[in-house]
C-alpha cells in the first residue's frame, strides 16, 4: 500500500520538473516505515522466542536449584533467629495485647496451616521431583548401559574384524611365501639336480665298494659355486669309500653353474649342503 | 608365521571359513620344516672310471744304473688292474721325492687324485731300500707311507709289492700284483717233434721260469691253497696221469694212475682234498681224493661226461662241466648228498668254470646261441645273470685272480697268448709271451 501511493504522487502532477524531490521524499519515507516494520518484527519476533526456549532448560535449571539449595538454606536461619527476639519484648500492652494476641493467634494459625500447606506442597514435590529425578537417573542408567552395551559390542565387532583382516593379511602373505618358497624349491631342485649329475660323474667307487655301504658328507659352498670345505659327517666304515666320496665332490667342484643363480635361493640353499654317497647299482 | 602362536590359534577359531583355517594350519606346519631342512643330495651312482694317478719316477742316489724302473712297474701294475690310469711322467711339472717337495695345486691341474713319490738307496750289504709316500691330492694329504726291503735281483717284487699296498689303500681291497701265474706253452716243431713247458711267472707275465720240461703233453696246473704247490696232469708215462710238485724244491709226486682218464686236478679250498676226473671204471666221473689218507669218493655217477671240477669257496659243493643235458653245461653238485642241480641256462655251450673267491659268481668259456666265438663269461649264482667279457674268436681256460677283481685266460689266435681283463670287463690286456702255444693259465693265491 505505501509502495502504490509513493508511486502515485510520483506519477500523479510533475513528472519532470520535480523530477529529484518526487524520488528523494517517497524514498526515505518508505525506508523509515520498512526500518519501522523491521525493526516491529525484531522487536516482536525475539520475546516469543525466548519464552519458547524456556521450557527446555527449565528442567536444568530445576535440578541447579536441588543441587544449590541446602547452601542458601543454613544462611537464612541465622538472621530469622534473631529478628523475632526484640519483637515481642517491644510491646507489653495487655488489653490491645489479649486482641492482638488472639489476632495474632489466628494470624499465627492461618500462617501455620498455609506454612503447612506450604511444606506439604514442598514436600510433595520434593517427592515428584525426587521420583522425577530417580526415574531420570533410573533412565539415565538405562541409557548409560545400553550404550556401554553398544559400545563394547561395538568394539568387540571391530577387533574381530581387525583380527581378520590381520589374519587374511598373514595368510596372504603366508601363501605370498608359499609361492615363493615353491618357486625357489623348484629351482633349488634343478639345480640339485645339476649338482648330483656332475658329483656322479666323477665318484669313482673304490673296488671295495658295496650296496649298503653309506657316507654322508657336509659341504659349504660360495656363491661362485666354489667348495670352501668339505667334512665326513658320517662314515661308511670303509676309509677308501670315504675318500672316494669327498673325492668326487673335490673333483667336480667349483659348481659353476650355481653363478647363475637368485641368490636368495643361493643363501637359503646351497651355502651348506649335505651329500649321501649310497650307491644303488653294486653288489651286496 | 609372522603371529605368535597362541594369538594364532585363537584367530584361526574365530576364522568362518574352515578351509582357510586348513591351509594356514598346514602353513603353519610345514612352514619350518622347510624352511629348516638342509638341502641334501641323494649320490646313487658313480662313473667307475680308472683313477688318474701320478707316480713320480723314484728318486736313486747310487752311482750306477738301476736294472728297472720301479715307477714305470708300479705304474703298469695299476694300470693292468683296470682301476688305476696313470698320468704320462711327460705331462709331470715337477718330480718329487720328498713330502715337501710335492704342490698338490700342480697335481691338481693335471687331474690326479692320487700321486706316488719315492726313492731308492742302497742297503749295506747286497741289497736296496725303497722309501714311499702315497698322498692324496684332492685332500691335500698323505695317505700312506713304507719302506720295502730286498736283494739287487728283486726290485720287480719290490715293485709289486709298493703296488699292493698302493692299490690296497685306494681301493680296499688287498692288491695281487705280488701273485704269480703258471702257464703250459706248447712250442711245435714239427708233425712229429713238440715240447712242453710249466711256466712259473709274475702276474703281469715277467720273470717267466720254466718249471717242467717235457716232450708230452703238460695240462690242467692247479695251485695248492697255499701256494706251495702245485698238481697237474702229465703225459710223460706215456698216459696221463696227475703229479704234485712242490715249488721251492721241485720235488715231484705222481698221485693217481689210473686206467683211462686222469685229468683236472682242482685243490680244494683247505687244501687237503683234490677233485678230479677219473675214467677207470669206464665213463669219466668226478672224484674226490683225499691227500692225507688217499682215499677216493666218487661225486657224480652219470652216463654222461663230467668234467673240469671247481670247488665252491665254503669246499662242500663242486662245480662241473656236463653234457648229461644234450649240450656242454654248467652243474653243481652237492658233496654230502650227491644233489646236483644245472646252472647254466644261457646257450648251447658253457663250461670249465671256476668260481671267485666271495663265492658270487662263476667265470666261465660260454658260447652263445647262434654265435660262432667262445668267449670268457661271469655269471651271477643267484640271479643267473650272464655277461660275456670278451669277444676274440677263441677263448678257453678263464681264471679268477685271488682278490675276484681280473681274470686271466688264453686266448687263441694262430697261437695262443695269455689275456687279463678286470672282471668287469672294461680293461683287457695281452701279457708279453714267449715263443709257442699259451695255454691253462692259474692264477696263485695270495703269496704269505
Amino acid at each position: 500500500m505505501i509502495g502504490k501511493r509513493t508511486r502515485s504522487k510520483r506519477g500523479g502532477k510533475k513528472r519532470e520538473s520535480v523530477k529529484g524531490e518526487g524520488w528523494l521524499l517517497p524514498a526515505t519515507v518508505s525506508l523509515l516505515l520498512h526500518s519501522l516494520a523491521v525493526a516491529l518484527l525484531l522487536l516482536i519476533v525475539p520475546t516469543t522466542e525466548t519464552r519458547k526456549v524456556n521450557p527446555v532448560p527449565r528442567h536444568v535449571s530445576a535440578k541447579m536449584v536441588t543441587l544449590e539449595r541446602p547452601e542458601p538454606a543454613p544462611k537464612k536461619p541465622v538472621p530469622v533467629a534473631e529478628k523475632p527476639a526484640p519483637k515481642p519484648i517491644a510491646k507489653p500492652r495487655p488489653d490491645q495485647q489479649a486482641i492482638a494476641l488472639k489476632q495474632k493467634q489466628a494470624e499465627e494459625r492461618k500462617k501455620k496451616q498455609a506454612e503447612e500447606r506450604r511444606r506439604e506442597e514442598r514436600r510433595k514435590a520434593d517427592l515428584r521431583r525426587e521420583s522425577e529425578r530417580k526415574l531420570a537417573e533410573q533412565r539415565e542408567h538405562e541409557r548409560l548401559e545400553r550404550e556401554r552395551r553398544e559400545r563394547k559390542q561395538k568394539r568387540l565387532e571391530q577387533l574381530q574384524k581387525q583380527q581378520e583382516e590381520e589374519m587374511l593379511a598373514a595368510l596372504d602373505r603366508d601363501a605370498q611365501a608359499a609361492e615363493q618358497a615353491r618357486e625357489d624349491a623348484e629351482l633349488a631342485a634343478g639345480y640339485v639336480g645339476i649338482i648330483r649329475q656332475l658329483v656322479e660323474r666323477q665318484w669313482i667307487r673304490p673296488a671295495s665298494a658295496r650296496q649298503g655301504m653309506k657316507t654322508v658328507l657336509r659341504i659349504q659352498l660360495l656363491p661362485t659355486g666354489e667348495l670352501i670345505k668339505v667334512r665326513i659327517l658320517a662314515g661308511s666304515g670303509n676309509e677308501a669309500f670315504d675318500r672316494s666320496a669327498y673325492q668326487s665332490v673335490e673333483r667336480a667342484a667349483p659348481f659353476t653353474e650355481l653363478q647363475d643363480m637368485e641368490p636368495r635361493v643361493f643363501e637359503e640353499n646351497f651355502r651348506t649342503l649335505r651329500f649321501v654317497f649310497n650307491p644303488e647299482d653294486l653288489l651286496e | 608365521m609372522m603371529l605368535t602362536g597362541a594369538r594364532v590359534i585363537r584367530t584361526l577359531l574365530l576364522l568362518k571359513k574352515p578351509s582357510v583355517m586348513w591351509s594356514l594350519l598346514f602353513c603353519l606346519l610345514m612352514g619350518p620344516a622347510l624352511a629348516q631342512a638342509e638341502l641334501t643330495i641323494e649320490i646313487t651312482k658313480g662313473n667307475d672310471k680308472a683313477i688318474p694317478v701320478a707316480v713320480v719316477p723314484f728318486a736313486w742316489s747310487g752311482s750306477d744304473l738301476l736294472q728297472e724302473e720301479i715307477a714305470g712297474i708300479i705304474g703298469s701294475d695299476l694300470r693292468l688292474s683296470g682301476q688305476f690310469a696313470p698320468i704320462s711322467s711327460k705331462q709331470f711339472l715337477g718330480f718329487p721325492s720328498k713330502a715337501d717337495e710335492v704342490f698338490f695345486g700342480d697335481w691338481r691341474l693335471l687331474g690326479a687324485s692320487y700321486v706316488l713319490i719315492g726313492r731308492v738307496s742302497e742297503q749295506s750289504g747286497n741289497g736296496y731300500v725303497v722309501n714311499y709316500e702315497l698322498f692324496d691330492v684332492l685332500g691335500r694329504r698323505s695317505v700312506l707311507r713304507g719302506e720295502v726291503t730286498g736283494s739287487r735281483d728283486q726290485l720287480r717284487a719290490m715293485a709289486h709289492k709298493i703296488s699292493d699296498d698302493v692299490y690296497e689303500n685306494i681301493t680296499g681291497i688287498p692288491g695281487v700284483f705280488s701273485t704269480r701265474i703258471v702257464y703250459v706253452v706248447a712250442k711245435r716243431h714239427d708233425a712229429k717233434k713238440t715240447d712242453y713247458q710249466l711256466v712259473y711267472a709274475d702276474m703281469d707275465g715277467h720273470r717267466a721260469v720254466p718249471i717242467l720240461k717235457s716232450n708230452k703233453p703238460i695240462l690242467a696246473p692247479s695251485w695248492s691253497p697255499d701256494g706251495k704247490k702245485l698238481a697237474y696232469v702229465s703225459f710223460e708215462a706215456g698216459r696221463p696221469a696227475i703229479y704234485i710238485q712242490e715249488l721251492a724244491s721241485g720235488e715231484r709226486e705222481r698221485v693217481t694212475n689210473f686206467p683211462g682218464l686222469n685229468s683236472a686236478p682242482k685243490w680244494s679250498p683247505n687244501g687237503k682234498k683234490l677233485a678230479m676226473v677219473l675214467s677207470k671204471d669206464g665213463n669219466p666221473e668226478i672224484y674226490v681224493l683225499d691227500l692225507a689218507s688217499r682215499q677216493l669218493t666218487q661225486v657224480t655217477r652219470h652216463f654222461a661226461l663230467d668234467n673240469e671240477p671247481a670247488w665252491m669257496p665254503d669246499g662242500k659243493s663242486l662245480v662241473f662241466t656236463s653234457n648229461r643235458g644234450g649240450s656242454a653245461q654248467l652243474y653243481e653238485v652237492e658233496l654230502a648228498s650227491g644233489e646236483t642241480k644245472r646252472l647254466s641256462f644261457d646257450g648251447k655251450f658253457n663250461a670249465r668254470a671256476r668260481v671267485f673267491p666271495d663265492g658270487k659268481s662263476m667265470a666261465f668259456i660260454h658260447k652263445g646261441e647262434g654265435e660262432a666265438s667262445y668267449n670268457v663269461a661271469i655269471q651271477e649264482m643267484d640271479t643267473g645273470r650272464i655277461r660275456t667279457l670278451t669277444s676274440s674268436p677263441f677263448e678257453d681256460a678263464p681264471d679268477v685272480s685271488p682278490n675276484g677283481r681280473m681274470l686271466i685266460y688264453a686266448a687263441q689266435g694262430d697261437s695262443g697268448v695269455l689275456g687279463i681283463i678286470s672282471a668287469d670287463g672294461r680293461v683287457s690286456f695281452r701279457l708279453p709271451s714267449s715263443e709257442g702255444d699259451v695255454r691253462e693259465p692259474a692264477w696263485s693265491p695270495y703269496r704269505k
